[in-house]
């Protein structure tokens, strides 16, 4: 009698400590899945990034010299340090396009680099052109303004502009007959009727090569005919 | 006859303290049982949450991103400093609608309109070597938008 309770006292006690052990065993192995599967998951993103980023297109960096060696060159370029890797391959021209070897470059001189880009940043050189900082230069500016004052001259009409990003500011801009005028839609207009106090207009300047604090008007675009004709009230 | 009384209630003591054994214990098993199904072991995984937050190098890049979100004209294609070995090049991104785009390169400028939501592409022609593009938008506002990019074009074999 008494061994028969003893036994059903065993069962009774035993059988929630089998059941407990059971679950925590596998909530521990779906931990640890869980956690392999975070740490694949951690490394593979990075790569994928890579594939969709410019790594590996072709890029050209222009900037100067601040070290050189047979193997590397550092290039500032944009107030960065860039490494470009050189090897045998590399061809190198001079400011006239000619070929020219490593050793004609020098630091502070101002080159265009030609590679792919490597995932660390750094250049492999297929070619390195030395290249003339003054002549890579690009003195249009593009200005949307409103015309506050028109002058003529024998020769030429020179009006001021007040750029409607900046209205403290003013640029004294020259046209001549070369100056091409249009609407918004590409369609050419006449400049003497156009240019006028009042007007709305992009300018595409450069500074004018003759006269002081002057610009040049290589393009025009009227702005006004986009504004609507207001419908008559019955 | 006395000896045969205490014998027996020394058996029914020791039956008495089984079976109070057996029902506390049961009682107490039932209850441990009844609590652990109530409260199962919490899904917390071994590896705490701090080390898989994405590392603090990324952070600049976000905050860097928020401040060209200010200006609506971006260029989707060619991306900055890139190399094209054709002189046609087509400048294609996104600004506000219905904006006059002006491009102007070093020699040439060109011309056009994003249309109703804001999309434009335009044919350019670019000059051997490095290439300084002024992009502006202008919105009927007169609001003006600008962005430059620098593209080689060089035929040379990269």
């Amino acid at each position: 009698m008494t061994k028969i309770i003893l036994l059903a006292f065993l069962l009774i006690i035993t059988k929630p400590i089998i059941a407990q052990e059971a679950s925590n065993s596998a909530t521990k192995t779906d931990d640890i899945k869980g956690i392999l599967r975070q740490i694949v998951n951690q490394d593979n993103p990075t790569s994928d990034e890579t594939s969709t980023s410019d790594i590996q297109l072709p890029k050209a960096f222009f900037g100067s010299i601040t070290k050189i060696n047979t193997n590397e060159i550092t290039l500032n370029f944009q107030n960065e340090n860039r490494l470009l890797r050189i090897d045998s391959d590399t061809t190198y021209a001079d400011i006239k396009s000619r070929p020219t070897k490593l050793t004609s470059f020098k630091e502070g001189q101002t080159i265009l680099a030609m590679g792919i880009v490597n995932t660390d940043l750094s250049m492999d050189c297929s070619r390195i052109v030395a290249t003339d900082s003054k002549s890579i230069t690009n003195t249009h500016q593009i200005i949307s303004g409103q015309i506050v004052d028109v002058s003529q001259s024998q020769n030429s009409t020179i009006f001021v502009l007040v750029p409607s990003k900046n209205k403290n500011n003013q640029y004294q801009i020259k046209i001549d007959t070369k100056t091409v005028l249009t609407d918004t839609k590409g369609k050419n207009l006449t400049l003497n009727k156009n240019i006028i106090s009042g007007k709305k207009l992009i300018a595409v300047i450069k500074p004018d090569s003759q006269i002081a604090q002057t610009f040049y008007a290589v393009r025009l675009i009227s702005l006004d005919s986009e504004t609507p004709t207001p419908t008559p009230k019955p | 006859m006395c000896y045969h009384l205490r014998y027996s209630m020394i058996k029914e003591l020791i039956l008495a303290l089984i079976i109070g054994a057996i029902l506390g214990l049961g009682v107490t098993g039932s209850y441990l049982n009844y609590k652990g199904k109530r409260n199962p072991p919490s899904d917390k995984p071994l590896i705490t949450e701090p080390t898989l937050i994405p590392t603090i190098s990324t952070a600049p890049a976000i905050e860097e991103n928020q401040e060209e979100t200010n200006n609506p004209l971006t260029i989707i294609s060619p991306s900055d400093n890139s190399l094209v070995s054709s002189a046609n090049l087509s400048i294609s991104g996104t600004t506000t609608p219905d904006s006059q785009i002006v491009i102007a390169t070093a020699t040439t400028v060109f011309t056009g309109q994003s249309d109703t939501k804001g999309k434009f592409s335009l044919p350019i022609k670019l000059e051997s070597g490095l290439n300084i593009i002024k992009i502006s938008s202008i919105d009927p506002q007169n609001n003006q938008f600008d962005y430059q990019l620098n593209i080689t074009y060089s035929t040379a074999k990269i």
